[in-house]
């Protein structure tokens, strides 16, 4: 749903457009500096909505309440006290990113259009506090109040406020432009293609969620001191829910998540609503007309339609700061070896411990007290018939679904009631049955994502570090990761120009940057071709023994979990049928009656 | 008193669950909420002023009102529905239909903007009240009850009996089989818009005479369409009706004691509260609200 804008050329233009906007305001009347601020404002709101709908996917509405809430902030402050204007500006910006954290709260429950319906009434609950608010909100007419005043440094109120909000406008592009380019982006944007694998990236959702409406709470708090600030007066009419609506419409108009689109949105929103003011409902017509041709003919958002050579551009932004990480990468991996860690003695205590494991979907018993060991430094087959529970027990061992009764032990700690987040961050890495990549983003990002997570818990040492050089890291070990499953070459391709096999091997590589202890590998070779097949029996035997990582491997090409596996654990609607060596299982009658029917041969060959 | 208050929330509670159906019997059958619903509304009303205008009689003012609003139905679904099925992404529906409200309340404002910002539309009857037993019942509200009340027997009359009304049904349930069995998905789909926005429609004209018409009415009205549909449950036409009735009566009362301006919160903290703690309503079931 979104493409990153290349924090770079973001910065460069906006020195420039900054400077250049800085020298108009001496030429520029009154009502010309008004509406360039009223229009870097709305910037502002739509980099902010861009945050919640672009970047996390979430459709919540709030923001014009939000907005109001720090206009209203400001302006009751400015009112009663004599409050600096940049203090109101701090106070309205908090309050903003507290009503916002409110907001995420059905967002962690509610989905998309139902997200919409509740964040959208309680936006025009507060048009109607504001509405009734009494003395405090003054009602219908609005809130009046002296306006701040510039006169010490020489300037207009309006030339102050337009140079405050220049400012302001540049330190949130900065700002946010640094977040899309990190891995806070870059989780944002898992969450919101793939919320259900981001926990096992050790992504806690919750947490992410929450941050991500305060960074827009934020914003939109602040725009309304702003807004209040320059018209000495709010009125609840310019927080209704046409305001909403305008908002919505820049972002839709601009792209989603694009910084670049956000501007564009705004600019042009405004300037629709701005050229148009004289004709009574021409606007709205304008805006709705415009904004369906852009869904029905680029739904991407007008900011992609632009010359071949943006599109270059735009391709180059995708990489952000993957670019850059390549050329490091080149120079490390030609520098130095990248340290493997050494393979654990076969003797420790088991990698994982499936203590009689219960899960009941309604009437189905998934999972029926299900128990095995996987044991350190091995490979471990889990097959079984279709509907037998492979994927379940998967689910239930990496927290993605709860268990009903039973305990589940990784490297000796009790893991059973620990959320999904917290077991990848005991070093479980995971693969999907369903490919699942996140499109927006390039390959290398995608396990950039993983890479964040390992560096998160593993020794380098972030917290200190420039956000630079986390992002260099970051870039390395998913470089590593994918020259080790032999996808170097597509670092910069978009997750869903590959093949299905191509991804799946995107997702080994993903999930090995994780830097995983424990390994579970859900169907890596379905729907693969026979020589494809090969390639990944091989990488798995690599990622046992070059890697020292516990492989637990669910598949039903028969011949690659018998050849790989040091042991088999065979599932049969719910229960274990049987366990033991490749050997054993492959020569024990209740399987192969499981598999092929009580009469067939004895040795199962699917593919030879 | 008690009997007032509740025979005039029952008669406004009918209008909205009337409104709440329309939007339900959309998102039942194609998945999507139309926020243009609110916007489909205030055109019926504004339909039916002008057709009266022209010196229709009543009756058929409201069916050609509500007619045409059907046809804008239609094309709603064909212009911002259809084209966008295979994406499947609620923003960009939501976008759709938010823009098409845009561009429907655009018109109305340009039209009939200079006509001033609110009308006001002829009363059914003049005003005037029955004696029923004891009780004093206003003839607008039960004209207005009265009327609500024929188009929800008809709407479910039309809905569980008859063969438009079952296939619709079929193709809510599962739109792909019904594609294999030879239905006619497409056109079912536009039925399904086209019954919606006609419920819309009979419901803008039916309340329109009871407060002013303006541009602008169809957000509040959508607001009650989602407090009735939310309290009885998205996927539960039975539901949904009597959620709008609930809604209906607690507005009035609550009007009653603390004051009209209060009238308007019962929507929004329906809303709120059954969104977050019970996101499925009295009667819908979870899998299309939860995360």
């Amino acid at each position: 749903m979104s493409t990153r804008d290349n924090p770079y050329l973001l910065r460069s233009g906006l020195c420039v457009a900054g400077l250049l906007l800085a020298a108009a305001s001496f030429f520029a009347n009154d009502y010309q500096l008004h509406v360039m601020t009223i229009i870097m404002i709305n910037i502002m709101l739509a980099v902010s909505l861009n945050w919640v709908m672009g970047y996390l996917g979430q459709l919540a509405l709030a923001n014009a309440a939000i907005f109001g809430i720090g206009a209203y902030t400001a302006a009751i402050l400015m009112a009663h006290w004599p409050v600096p204007f940049p203090l109101a500006m701090v106070a309205s910006a908090i309050t903003g990113s507290a009503v916002s954290a409110l907001v995420a709260l059905p967002a962690l429950r509610l989905k998309g259009f139902f997200l919409a319906i509740a964040t959208l009434t309680f936006g025009v609950f507060a048009h109607w506090i504001f509405l009734h608010g009494g003395s405090i909100t003054a009602g219908a007419s609005g809130l009046a109040f002296r306006r701040p005043d510039f006169s010490a440094f020489g300037l207009e109120a309006t030339t102050g406020m337009f140079l405050i909000s220049l400012v302001t406008l540049t330190a949130t592009l900065w700002w946010t432009s640094r977040l899309v380019a990190s891995s806070f982006g870059r989780c944002a944007l898992c969450i919101s293609e793939q919320e259900m694998i981001a926990p096992t990236l050790g992504i806690n959702v919750t947490r992410h969620k929450f941050k991500v409406f305060l960074v827009s709470g934020v914003i939109a708090g602040g725009s309304g001191a702003l807004f209040a600030g320059l018209l000495g007066l709010v009125d609840p009419e310019s927080f209704n829910f046409g305001q909403m609506v305008l908002q919505f419409m820049m972002v839709v108009l601009g792209g989603f998540g694009s910084i670049v689109g956000s501007i564009v949105g705004a600019v042009l929103v405004t300037g629709l609503i701005e050229g148009l003011r004289a004709f009574k409902g021409l606007h709205e017509i304008a805006l709705g007309v415009s904004m369906l041709a852009v869904i029905l003919f680029a739904p991407r958002g007008l900011y992609r339609l632009g010359s071949s050579r943006w599109a270059a551009l735009g391709e180059a932004r995708s990489g952000g700061s993957a670019l850059r990480g390549m050329t490091v990468v080149k120079a490390a991996t030609t520098a130095e070896t990248s340290t493997r860690r050494s393979v654990p003695a076969a003797t420790e205590a088991p990698a994982l411990v499936v203590d009689s494991v219960s899960k009941q979907f309604g009437g189905l018993r998934a999972v029926d007290a299900v128990s095995f060991e996987v044991k350190q430094g091995s490979i471990h087959g889990l097959i079984g018939p279709n509907g037998s529970g492979k994927s379940t027990m998967l689910n239930l061992i990496t927290r993605t679904t709860a268990l009903d009764s039973g305990r589940i032990v990784m490297f000796r700690q009790d893991v059973s009631a620990l959320s999904g987040h917290r077991t990848a961050a005991m070093g479980v890495g995971r693969t999907f049955q369903n490919l699942q990549l996140v499109g927006e983003l390039t390959v290398l990002e995608n396990v950039m994502l993983g890479a964040d997570s390992g560096m998160q818990r593993g020794s380098d040492n972030i917290a200190a570090s420039s956000l630079s050089s986390r992002e260099d890291t970051s870039a390395r070990i998913a470089m590593e990761s994918l020259e080790f499953v032999g996808m170097g070459g597509f670092a910069l391709s978009k997750g869903t120009e590959l093949s299905g096999g191509q991804m799946r091997l995107v997702e080994i590589a993903r999930a090995l940057a994780t830097r995983p202890r424990l390994l579970l590998l859900d169907e890596p070779a379905a729907g693969l071709s026979l020589n494809r097949i090969d390639t990944v029996r091989e990488l798995i035997l690599k990622i046992n023994r070059e890697l020292g990582v516990t492989v637990v491997l669910v598949e039903h090409v028969l011949n690659l979990v018998l050849e790989v596996s040091d042991n088999i654990t065979v599932l049969s609607a719910g229960k274990v049928l049987a366990s033991g060596t490749p050997e054993q299982v492959r020569n024990d009658t209740a399987v192969q009656a499981a598999y092929l029917g009580r009469r067939a041969s004895r040795q199962p060959k699917i593919h030879e | 008193m008690l009997f007032n208050l509740l025979f005039s929330g029952l008669a406004l509670g009918a209008i909205y669950a009337l409104i709440a159906l329309g939007l339900v019997v959309v998102f039942k059958g194609s998945g999507v909420i139309n926020f243009a619903h609110g916007a489909l509304f205030t055109l019926a009303a504004y339909l039916g002023y002008t057709l009266l205008e022209v010196g229709l009689p009543y009756g058929l003012a409201l069916l050609g009102a509500a007619l045409g609003t059907l046809l804008v139905g239609v094309a709603i679904e064909r212009i911002a529905y259809r084209p966008l099925i295979r994406n499947r992404n609620p923003v960009v529906f939501k976008a759709a239909s938010i823009a098409c409200a845009f561009i429907v309340i655009g018109l109305l404002r340009a039209l009939y903007g200079q006509q001033g910002d609110f009308l006001s539309y002829p009363p059914i009857v003049e005003a005037g009240a029955l004696m029923v037993g004891d009780f004093i019942v206003p003839v607008q509200q039960l004209i207005l009850l009265a009327c609500a009340t024929v188009a929800l027997l008809a709407f479910g009359g039309f809905f569980r009996f008859s063969r438009a009304g079952r296939i619709m049904q079929a193709v809510a349930e599962d739109p792909e089989a019904s594609r294999i069995v030879g239905i006619n998905v497409d056109r079912v789909f536009m039925l399904i818009w086209g019954a919606g926005a006609f419920l819309g429609g009979v419901s803008g004209v039916l309340l329109a005479p009871v407060t002013m018409i303006y541009p602008d009415m169809g957000l509040y009205i959508l607001i009650k369409a989602f407090a009735a549909a939310a309290l009885g449950g998205f996927d539960h036409l039975g539901g949904v009706v009597l959620g709008g009735l609930i809604l209906g009566v607690l507005e009035i009362c609550l009007g009653f004691y603390f004051g009209t301006k209060y009238q308007e919160i019962v929507g929004f903290a329906v809303i709120l509260l059954v969104l977050v703690f019970r996101p499925q309503g009295l009667f819908g079931s979870a899998r299309f609200v939860r995360v």
